[in-house]
């Protein structure tokens, strides 16, 4: 696919003795948003990492923007990082600043705008985010969905042509929750930004992707539109989008059985 | 920004930190006397230094006027060879002076006292003063002592 | 039995010579890492702040307190062999020479390396410092830098101050409550204090010890585990290893200058 922005191309990824992916292949489509679903624990944020360049596959490659981010340096990793942006699960907002400071964060650090200009742009940014009056506040004060619409607001600073979400909806309130799928959706229609979603809630999640890979155990089981893979009838599947306990996809972890724990014969 | 306020403070710390080494410099050490002004070497040969050190003391009339900067050893001579530095400001020590090298009380530090002689010439940078006395050894004042009084009651 | 033992000793030192060159290579990429000029200022007087100034206060008060502690000490025993006209002597030296660079460097070690230590820990495991390199800024120069240079100034200028203040302390001690005389305390202090020899190695020793502590401190924290266990360890780590290393090195320093003599 020539007008792919990432690819993840046989990517083999092993943390802590773990075999988190083994061959794993994933093409993010440009001006699309693509999402990536599966239970918890199967390394959805890891994915992200890996497309930030946080983290290096062991094997594999992983090119963004045509640019493998194994093997460049370190000053076009920086570049490509500032087309780019990640929004954290917890925001990782900087907890020694205000919010103002947070947002500001990039100018003040890669430009030499003046403070009033810098001033204005941040204002304008947390309008769009609907927290100009909380400028002043410091990060600990912020309620955990406030926090996440300051760094949605900090990671946009520079309009970044690519984002990555981790779990914008986990744990926020439905009206947050609407906010934000609407932002994401005004983002990618509006600037043609394309987006990455990494996510567990099903209902949001297929609401707004054009594309939707299923990962679990390590690979993608099922990709396609979001219509597509609702349609899927393999069992695994079924069994996430329905959340069932029991189906191929474990919901326990891996131990020996019951019976020898208890001491049952 | 509440830089300002911050620069302050920093400010503030550098010049409490700046003005405690002033402190020790002209209040605790002797810094003001031995590190400013110009000063000339004079050199002084010893059978026997004792315990004399760098930058021990050099007085007259005891009066500190300067250091010792240098002790050799003469390979020829085998006797120690030790550099004065003395104040600028002390620049007409006659030069048949006398150089003894004593001790402060009955155990304390050694150092150098020029006694001045008569002559009308003075002593400049890099001359010797030629004559010296060596340093009192304790030891061999008391072996000294307890040989005579046995040699006395010997005979 | 034995053989597995000898292999864990192996592989433990091997991992500990690992560690030290982990450690170095950081400290290598934290020294080279070059702040922007415009931002330099700014940045290092921050960590000047935080890490000198907020460290003020107990090292006046611990200045002031040993002091006088050494004052009373030294009066009751040089009044002994009658010389307590020596203590001005004894107070400035052991306290320039010693127990200034020491004992602020041990108080630096506890309040500012483990701060440090938390703070970057906290970064690290809220992924602030993974969301500033995917801002585009690298959080070596604008997180770690600034807090190494900060506070490698901010200790001599802790060391200078503890030193004037604990002479004092000593001098309140002695000459006010003990009635040595003034002069003779002066005088004698002045006589055997130098300020190349005495005062200046002192504040070369302290540079040296803020070096070591700033170093671990920073170390610990940009790697220590990402949760609250790991933070903890590594915060107990700085203060553990920051003495060890700064009375370790007080040694080998001292026997460096006296030997030079």
């Amino acid at each position: 696919m020539s007008d792919a922005v990432a690819i993840l191309d046989g990517v083999t990824y092993r943390t802590s003795g773990r075999l988190l992916y083994d061959d794993l292949n994933v093409t993010i489509p440009r001006g699309k948003v693509t999402a990536i679903v599966g239970p918890s624990g199967v390394g959805k944020t890891t994915l992200l990492r890996l497309l930030g360049g946080l983290i290096l596959p062991n094997h594999g490659e992983v090119r963004i923007f045509g640019e493998n981010i194994n093997t460049c340096k370190a000053s076009v990793l920086s570049d490509l990082r500032l087309k780019m942006g990640l929004l954290f699960q917890q925001g990782a907002l900087f907890s020694d600043m205000s919010v103002f400071e947070n947002v500001a964060f990039q100018l003040r650090e890669l430009t030499r705008l003046p403070d009033t200009m810098i001033h204005d742009l941040v204002v304008l940014k947390l309008e769009s985010v609907g927290l100009r009056g909380a400028s002043d506040l410091m990060v600990s004060e912020l309620s955990g969905g406030m926090a996440r619409r300051v760094a949605l607001a900090r990671t946009l600073m520079l309009d970044p042509s690519l984002m990555l979400y981790d779990e914008p909806f986990t744990g926020q309130d439905p009206i947050n929750k609407a906010v934000l799928l609407r932002l994401i959706k005004t983002l990618n229609e509006a600037l043609g930004m394309t987006s990455v979603l990494v996510s567990h809630d099903i209902k949001e999640t297929f609401e707004i992707a054009d594309y939707v890979y299923v990962l679990v155990g390590g690979r993608i089981v099922a990709s396609g539109t979001a219509k597509e893979v609702s349609e899927k009838q393999q069992p695994v599947v079924q069994q996430f989008l329905r959340g069932q306990a029991d189906g191929p996809a474990a919901f326990k972890y891996p131990a020996r059985p019951i019976e020898e724990e208890l001491g049952i014969e | 920004m509440k830089s300002k306020s911050l620069y302050v403070a920093v400010g503030l710390f550098l010049i409490v930190a700046f003005a405690s080494l002033v402190i020790l410099a002209f209040q605790m050490t002797d810094f003001s006397s031995t590190h400013t002004g110009k000063t000339y070497r004079v050199t002084a040969a010893f059978t026997n230094i004792g315990n004399l050190k760098m930058r021990s003391p050099v007085r007259i009339a005891g009066v500190t006027i300067g250091r010792v900067s240098d002790i050799e050893l003469n390979k020829k001579t085998f006797q120690a060879e030790v550099t004065i530095r003395i104040s600028g400001d002390v620049d007409h020590i006659p030069s048949d002076s006398s150089a003894s090298i004593l001790t402060a009380g009955l155990l304390g530090a050694n150092y150098i006292s020029i006694t001045p002689g008569y002559e009308v010439t003075n002593l400049a940078s890099g001359d010797a003063i030629e004559t010296t006395h060596s340093a009192l050894i304790l030891e061999k004042l008391i072996g000294k002592l307890i040989y005579k009084k046995t040699s006395k009651e010997s005979s | 039995m034995n053989n597995s033992r000898l292999l864990r000793v192996g592989q433990q030192s091997l991992s500990l010579i690992a560690d030290m060159g982990h450690a170095g290579l950081f400290l290598w990429s934290v020294i080279t890492s070059r702040i922007p000029w415009r931002r330099i200022v700014p940045l290092i007087s921050e960590q000047l702040y935080r890490a000198g100034i907020m460290s003020l206060l107990i090292t006046i008060l611990a200045g002031f307190f040993i002091g006088m502690v050494v004052g009373l000490q030294g009066f009751h025993t040089l009044q002994k062999f009658s010389a307590e006209q020596a203590l001005g002597k004894l107070l400035a030296l052991s306290i320039v020479r010693e127990l200034g660079p020491v004992i602020a460097a041990l108080l630096f070690a506890g309040r500012a390396g483990s701060s440090l230590t938390a703070e970057l820990g906290l970064m690290a495991t809220t992924d602030q410092l993974s969301a500033m390199r995917m801002l585009g800024v690298n959080p070596l120069w604008r997180v770690v830098a600034p807090r190494f240079w900060g506070a490698l100034i901010a200790l001599p200028l802790l060391t200078l101050i503890f030193d004037v203040v604990a002479i004092y302390g000593g001098s309140l001690v002695g000459v006010d409550w003990l009635g040595v005389d003034r002069g003779a305390f002066w005088s004698g202090m002045q006589s055997v204090v130098e300020f190349g020899g005495d005062v200046m190695n002192g504040v070369l020793k302290s540079g040296v010890f803020a070096f070591l502590i700033v170093w671990i401190s920073l170390y610990q924290g940009y790697f220590c585990e990402p949760n609250a266990k790991g933070m903890s360890i590594a915060t107990t780590k700085t203060v553990v290893y920051g003495s060890l290393a700064v009375l370790a090195f007080d040694f080998i320093l001292t026997a460096l200058v006296m030997g030079g003599w």
